[in-house]
């Protein structure tokens, strides 16, 4: 093998993901190249300089931070309701959305060709 | 015994959003996975408070998607494929807005933040200085790789390329740390 062509193996021998047959094949060449074989060690060195970082802590109260947030926000609840129940909601909800949603969806565009002064009737477009 | 993840989704999938037994479970899972993701995305994205914003985020979709998981996938890559999609769009929102001072925050933050760990700062600063330098799918291949254990297989699906792609990114994240070894 070239050692080019294990060059650009070793990270993946290193992660034990080059396959048993290239593995062996690459074994072979580092007992004998002595270049390969620092190569080798920069990339495990890097490895374990990467590993010093300190494991971060979490903020403890973030499991309930997450409990709470799902329990109470609608938006959050699982997309699909598996049991009738849930079902019935849904329907009550989706019907309820579509009642509200004319008057979410009237924006400040829809009045922009009206003339100025014309209160009376961008007031009569919103009823 | 413990319940594996997929039992987990499983019960969550079984019971109704209302159900008690259904949210035990979610909080078991969000027990397990809210350290790796945590130090996951902040290793990422570079920065503590919104590294903790996002993890919430993560549990947020996996909690509304649960219904439709399926078992053809570990439980694991599918939560850090949520991670990282998240992570990722918010590097790019970031690069768009906030690079201008986006070092001084951070200088900000770190002084503020880890009054606890002064002594090793030095090194845990130049560490996160080097990934910082290495592309964002190189970073986030070789963190999956070295922090979290997954396989070549496992990071393709969570970063949604080939193992080969994934092959050359690991590849290329260890030869320009490197270099940049080499350079200091
Ligand atoms: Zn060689």
């Amino acid at each position: 093998m070239k050692c080019q062509d294990v060059r650009k193996k070793i990270s993946a021998y290193m992660d034990g993901e080059s396959g048993a047959a290239m593995s062996h094949r690459i074994r072979q060449h580092l007992s004998d190249c002595a270049e390969c074989r620092k190569i080798l060690q920069d990339f495990q060195e890097t490895e374990s300089f990467i590993r010093k970082l300190p494991i971060y802590s979490i903020s403890p109260e973030f499991t309930q931070r997450v409990m709470t947030e799902l329990r109470f926000d609608k938006g959050t609840k699982p997309a699909f309701a598996p049991n009738l129940l849930n079902r019935i909601l849904n329907f009550f909800e989706s019907f309820f959305n579509l009642l509200e949603s004319p008057k979410a969806s009237a924006s400040i565009e829809e009045f922009a060709d009206f003339p100025p002064c014309s209160l009376c009737k961008i007031y009569f477009k919103i009823l | 015994m413990t319940d594996s993840d997929l039992d987990l989704i499983k019960a969550v999938q079984a019971e109704s959003f209302l159900s008690k037994t259904g949210q035990q479970a979610f909080e078991v899972l969000v027990k397990r996975y809210q350290q790796p993701l945590f130090n996951f995305i902040y290793r990422y994205v570079g920065e503590r408070s919104a590294a903790e914003d996002l993890a919430q985020e993560v549990f947020l979709r996996v909690w509304q998607a649960a219904p439709r998981f399926e078992a053809r996938g570990k439980v694991s890559t599918w939560i850090f494929k949520i991670a990282y999609n998240l992570s990722m769009n918010e590097i790019k929102r970031r690069r768009r807005y906030q690079d201008f001072y986006k070092g001084f925050c951070d200088n900000m933050r770190a002084e503020s933040l880890f009054p606890e760990q002064r002594g090793s700062r030095e090194l845990e600063q130049d560490i996160m200085r080097a990934l910082a330098q290495i592309p964002e799918n190189q970073r986030a291949a070789l963190l999956l790789r070295v922090n979290e254990d997954f396989s070549y297989n496992e990071i393709s699906e969570i970063l949604n390329v080939s193992p080969a792609a994934v092959e050359s990114l690991i590849f290329r994240a260890r030869t320009k740390l490197r270099e940049l070894r080499i350079e200091n």
